[in-house]
């Protein structure tokens, strides 16, 4: 029965993958093998990691890029947390803003980026934060050339891209917790925050696991909105960025090295995000 | 009396929280309607006036109702081929209780985390090479590249919901596709919505697949065209007052879609909560 | 259910069916006899249109493919290169970019071509025109010319120093040293500023400023329109004309020695005085602006923004090229009647000029001319294939009917120009052709760059740190030669 799932997926991802990896251990230039006919002429063992390694933009991104990912998985799970408890603890309305909060998802392409460039550029630094703003609040202002405000804005913009998508699965999660398990924790005079902490989030640990994951690869995974931001000025590249522009940083374009970043891209976040889910998974099991 | 204020106080912050994340959504609109000079000399204010000519002119420059057409068949045959390829994928390895499985759920999830540079070119000379550097291939890669996240969607989705009902239906002599298609997938409804939606809109938005694939055939999609009339008007500038209109044309038929699919993920996550 | 089954299977087969079909379709035949890739996106109707007239001419049948400069178009031609129906004449932008082509075997060789019109038409691309690696061989016919300097309105020269005055400010001011051209700038300044009369000496001759200002000359609210976030502007095009004092063409920067490279540091530091100069005199929105945080604002400070403040008489100079033409004239038709070209000048002392054949007078009268794009012919296609490639190529640059698509329908100015007498509609390439003539022409040595040395680099470097900053030091200019000698030479 997944036998069509399993065809696409090895002609789509598998092989293509393989043979990028085998790539990574050429001196592979895009359209063909530089020393050599073929591939096995241009084989430079691991050249291209130990490369890859000593490369200062390669190193600053691997940082930049876990910074952010932390900084923004948070951020998007407590938004879109927050985002789903208010809505369901409406009575009414509660279709309406989910759609809204929802709406960015649908959004992509040319025009977006601009779009955030004024909101940070030209609204954040003159209209609301600017000296003569609203609030007087320096930190974001000129948020896009600076390394470390970069970051925070590039957190803004997923935050109001991606919550909305995982206040979805919020709701749905909040939902499925039975409302008489709040009835009893009340008459033993549990408060709010007990509530949540011994009710709301341990009923809410397959929706976390969920949004976790997804966030956290797509995060690390973050290219068109680096782009559109900072175009990774102040060095603010993140990794998928600089796996693109290594082909452009060198001439002839050194595609066997962004093969190999790519492949120590791939350990690194499958990695993270299989340590990740395995934990939230025992936790699952555990509170079973 | 108090649980009342604090719903109004809710009420509010959700209000003023729906604007701010509306506001970027706003400022595309408005820009719309502006001149080039407008647009550059005060992006945030309203037009002078509320010109259409603009929109109309981005629509005819984009081709809009060829260019919709094709990416709306890319789209639907797209998500159509990764509904049924993954929601059975799912469905097989939530139920199959072996290594393989388990192992096959890993695979497909590790690869939601690969980087697309990394499979770009092998991919495109691996398609080439049996003649699918076409529509269809395109279709089929993004079959392929849909295909972890809806998996592990559907996979999660079947976990938990229990197997004695597919299992009635086989006893009863149904073979297992018909069981799939007639007890599991209608079971599956509101993560298939979730799968069409995340699907379609990516798909619908991507550039660099479709630029690679059939960049140089003469049907072209909505963001091909809208990049195609962006380059003729000179490599540093940016002709806004095209880009704005034609970005807003091309994501109102996103917009029609979600809406009328929006009541199916409403039932679907009602569907769950009854259940749960 | 069955309903379901049904659409399943319905599609399943339709994909299939389609792919197989289109699979046959890509295999029978290509359909066309030669096939172009051009990396030039405004000129990809004009091309199409050149492409049919040749084929109702000849008979043969001519795809095209535009695309932008940029990623996705480079990748996209990568990927063609790597297919079966590879395209036989493509576009290189540079040395840099030729690299790959030549490495991976993919460029014919010119000097190479068998003798007839072809042969002639490669042998007669001037020296500093061609695509060369090593100074003999040769990859590319040009596309076109492109020049840049600082673009001025005569009606506003009049409107300064007098109906007339623009007569002889032009030739004046391409004469003027760097000293009479600040000075020029200083006092347009303080009369924007204080309606303060003056007069200025520019080559040898005196200009005196209307003591009443007009309705055009009122409007100026600086000297020059900046963009201080585009990288390329002072990062690749500004830099360009000091790296001339050392360097005659790309293939010489390509080839530097680290002695060659130590000998930057006078033109850098002359560089940076200039950026200086002309970012101090910035023109804004409703006044001056000076450097800091919102003068390298991606919003503000791009290039559109710069081009509109120019069209609308807010500043007296642009630094651009005459790719800026169109979109200067979407904003202001009038203004682009009007135009010319005044060379960028460097504050140059004796030595810092190191090439033979430049002085720094000559560097000063000059604006840089170069080729922004390359024909190249693909010589991994088969003999028919490049055959057909050299006669397209030899019809659009030497026929009546093809170098009619070059100069009107893609608005060029065509490479040879300065030995023809083409007069266009286009103020800015009439100003580059008559300096083609004169002979006062820069070369792009930037181009030879280690790649992205330039404008990713250097440019970033002082959009970073020096463009937010508002006072320059001395140190500051050997600062920023000297990063850019020590990158140059860690890039090699």
């Amino acid at each position: 029965m997944s036998i069509p799932a399993l065809i696409l997926f090895f002609a789509v991802i598998v092989l293509p993958f393989i043979t990028g990896v085998i790539y990574s251990f050429t001196s592979w230039r895009g359209t063909y093998f530089a020393g050599g006919e073929g591939v096995l002429d241009s084989f430079v063992g691991f050249d291209n990691y130990i490369n890859a390694f000593k490369n200062e933009k390669f190193l600053n991104a691997f940082g930049y890029t876990i910074k952010f990912t932390v900084v923004a998985v948070v951020a998007i799970n407590i938004v879109a947390l927050g985002l789903a408890m208010m809505i369901t603890s409406l009575k009414r309305g509660g279709g309406i803003f989910r759609t809204i909060f929802f709406l960015p998802n649908l959004l992509g392409g040319l025009a977006l980026g601009f779009i955030w460039q004024f909101i940070f550029q030209n609204v954040f630094s003159e209209v609301l934060f600017g000296a003569n703003g609203l609030i007087h609040i320096p930190f974001l202002t000129n948020m896009l050339q600076d390394n470390t405000k970069a970051l925070f804005a590039l957190v803004i913009l997923v935050t109001w891209q991606m919550a909305g998508y995982m206040m979805i699965i919020y709701i749905t999660g909040l939902n499925n917790i039975p409302q008489d398990l709040y009835e009893a924790a009340q008459i033993d005079g549990a408060s709010s925050f007990q509530q949540f902490r011994v009710i709301t989030i341990p009923m809410l640990m397959p929706a976390i696991t969920i949004v976790f994951f997804l966030t956290l690869a797509n995060c690390f995974k973050l290219l068109d909105q680096n782009i559109a931001l900072t175009d990774g000025n102040f060095n603010t590249r993140l990794l998928a960025t600089q796996i693109l522009r290594t082909t452009r940083d060198t001439a002839p374009p050194d595609y066997g090295l962004a093969q190999a970043q790519a492949v120590i891209f791939f350990v690194l976040i499958a990695a993270v995000t299989l340590i990740q889910l395995s934990l939230t998974k025992r936790r699952e099991v555990e509170l079973h | 009396m108090r649980k009342r204020l604090f719903r109004v106080l809710i009420f509010i912050v959700l209000t003023v929280l729906a604007v701010i994340t509306l506001s970027p959504v706003g400022f595309l609109v408005i820009n719309s309607f502006k001149s080039q000079s407008e647009i550059v000399a005060s992006p945030i204010a309203l037009p002078t006036e509320w010109n259409s000519g603009y929109v109309l002119t981005a629509a005819e420059q984009i081709n809009f109702f060829g260019s919709l057409a094709i990416t709306f068949i890319i789209t639907l045959l797209s998500v159509v081929l990764i509904v049924l390829a993954s929601s059975l994928a799912g469905w097989m390895i939530a139920r199959a209780k072996n290594r393989l499985a388990s192992v096959m759920l890993y695979m497909f999830t590790a690869a939601m985390l690969i980087p697309f540079q990394a499979v770009m070119y092998p991919l495109l000379s691996l398609f080439e090479g049996v003649g699918l550097k076409n529509i269809p291939g395109l279709i089929i890669m993004y079959g392929g590249f849909g295909l972890s996240l809806s998996v592990f969607l559907y996979h999660g989705f079947v976990k938990s919901i229990p197997a004695s009902i597919e299992e009635a239906a086989l006893i009863d002599g149904a073979g297992m596709l018909k069981t799939f298609f007639s007890v599991v997938f209608p079971l599956m409804k509101s993560t298939t919505a979730t799968v069409v939606i995340l699907n379609a809109l990516w798909i619908w938005n991507d550039y660099l697949l479709p630029f690679l694939v059939i960049g140089n055939a003469p049907a072209r999609t909505l963001t091909l065209e809208l990049y195609f009339a962006k380059m003729t008007s000179g490599q540093f500038g940016n002709p806004w007052e095209l880009i704005f209109p034609a970005v807003f044309v091309s994501i109102i038929p996103i917009i029609i879609v979600f809406l009328i699919l929006q009541k199916h993920i409403v039932r679907g996550i009602s569907d769950g909560a009854v259940k749960g | 259910m069955r309903k379901m089954l049904k659409v399943f299977s319905v599609c399943l087969v339709a994909v299939m069916l389609s792919a197989m079909l289109s699979g046959c379709g890509n295999m029978m035949s290509t359909g066309y006899d030669l096939y172009i890739f051009n990396g030039k996106g405004e000129s990809a109707q004009a091309l199409k249109d050149a492409a049919e007239a040749y084929s109702r001419e000849t008979g043969k049948k001519v795809k095209t493919f535009s695309l932008g400069s940029g990623t996705s178009s480079i990748d996209t031609l990568r990927a063609e290169m790597n297919s079966k129906n590879m395209p036989t004449i493509f576009s290189i932008v540079n040395i840099q970019e030729l690299k790959e082509w030549e490495e991976g075997g993919f460029v014919m060789d010119l000097t190479t071509a068998p003798d007839g019109a072809f042969k002639q038409l490669a042998d007669e691309i001037p020296e500093n025109m061609r695509l060369t690696s090593n100074g003999t061989n040769s990859y590319g016919i040009p596309y076109n010319v492109e020049g840049y300097g600082y673009i001025v309105d005569t009606r506003m020269v009049d409107a300064l120093f007098g109906n007339g005055a623009s007569q002889t400010f032009v030739t004046d001011a391409k004469n003027a040293t760097y000293a009479e051209f600040v000075s020029l700038v200083t006092a347009v300044d303080s009369y924007i500023k204080s309606g303060t009369v003056a007069t200025v000496t520019l080559g040898g001759k005196p200009y005196t400023f209307q003591s009443a200002k007009t309705d055009l000359s009122s409007k100026l609210t600086g000297v020059f329109a900046v963009a201080g976030s585009e990288k390329w502007t002072y990062g690749d095009h500004l830099v360009n004309v000091a790296l001339n004092a050392v360097f005659d063409n790309p293939a010489d920067a390509a080839a530097a020695t680290d002695g060659q490279i130590s000998a930057l540091k006078g033109p850098l530091r002359a560089y940076a005085r200039v950026l200086d100069m002309k970012t101090s005199y910035a023109a804004g929105r409703d006044g001056k602006v000076s450097r800091g945080a919102d003068f390298i604002n991606t919003t503000t400070a791009n290039y559109d923004s710069a081009v509109q403040i120019f069209a609308e008489s807010k500043a007296l100079f642009i630094k651009q090229g005459n790719w800026a033409y169109t979109n200067i004239q979407k904003f202001n038709g009038e203004i682009v009647k009007t135009l010319e070209f005044i060379p960028v000048k460097l504050p140059l002392e004796d030595g810092d000029v190191v090439s033979d054949v430049k002085t720094a007078d000559k560097l000063n009268r000059s604006i840089s001319v170069y080729v922004p794009n390359y024909y190249a012919i693909n010589a991994k296609a088969t003999d028919e294939q490049k055959q057909a490639a050299m006669d397209f190529l030899v019809w659009l640059n030497t026929s009546e009917s093809g170098q009619k698509f070059v100069t009107e329908d893609m608005a060029f100015v065509p490479y040879n120009a300065d030995h023809t007498n083409i007069i266009t509609d286009n103020s800015l390439s009439n100003s580059i052709i008559r300096y083609m003539k004169e002979g006062d022409v820069l070369s792009n040595p930037y181009g030879g760059a280690p790649v992205g040395w330039s404008g990713d680099t250097l440019g970033l470097e002082i959009m970073e740190k020096y463009l937010t900053k508002s006072e320059w030091t001395a140190d500051d200019y050997n600062a920023i030669a000297d990063y850019g000698i020590a990158k140059w030479k860690e890039m090699k």
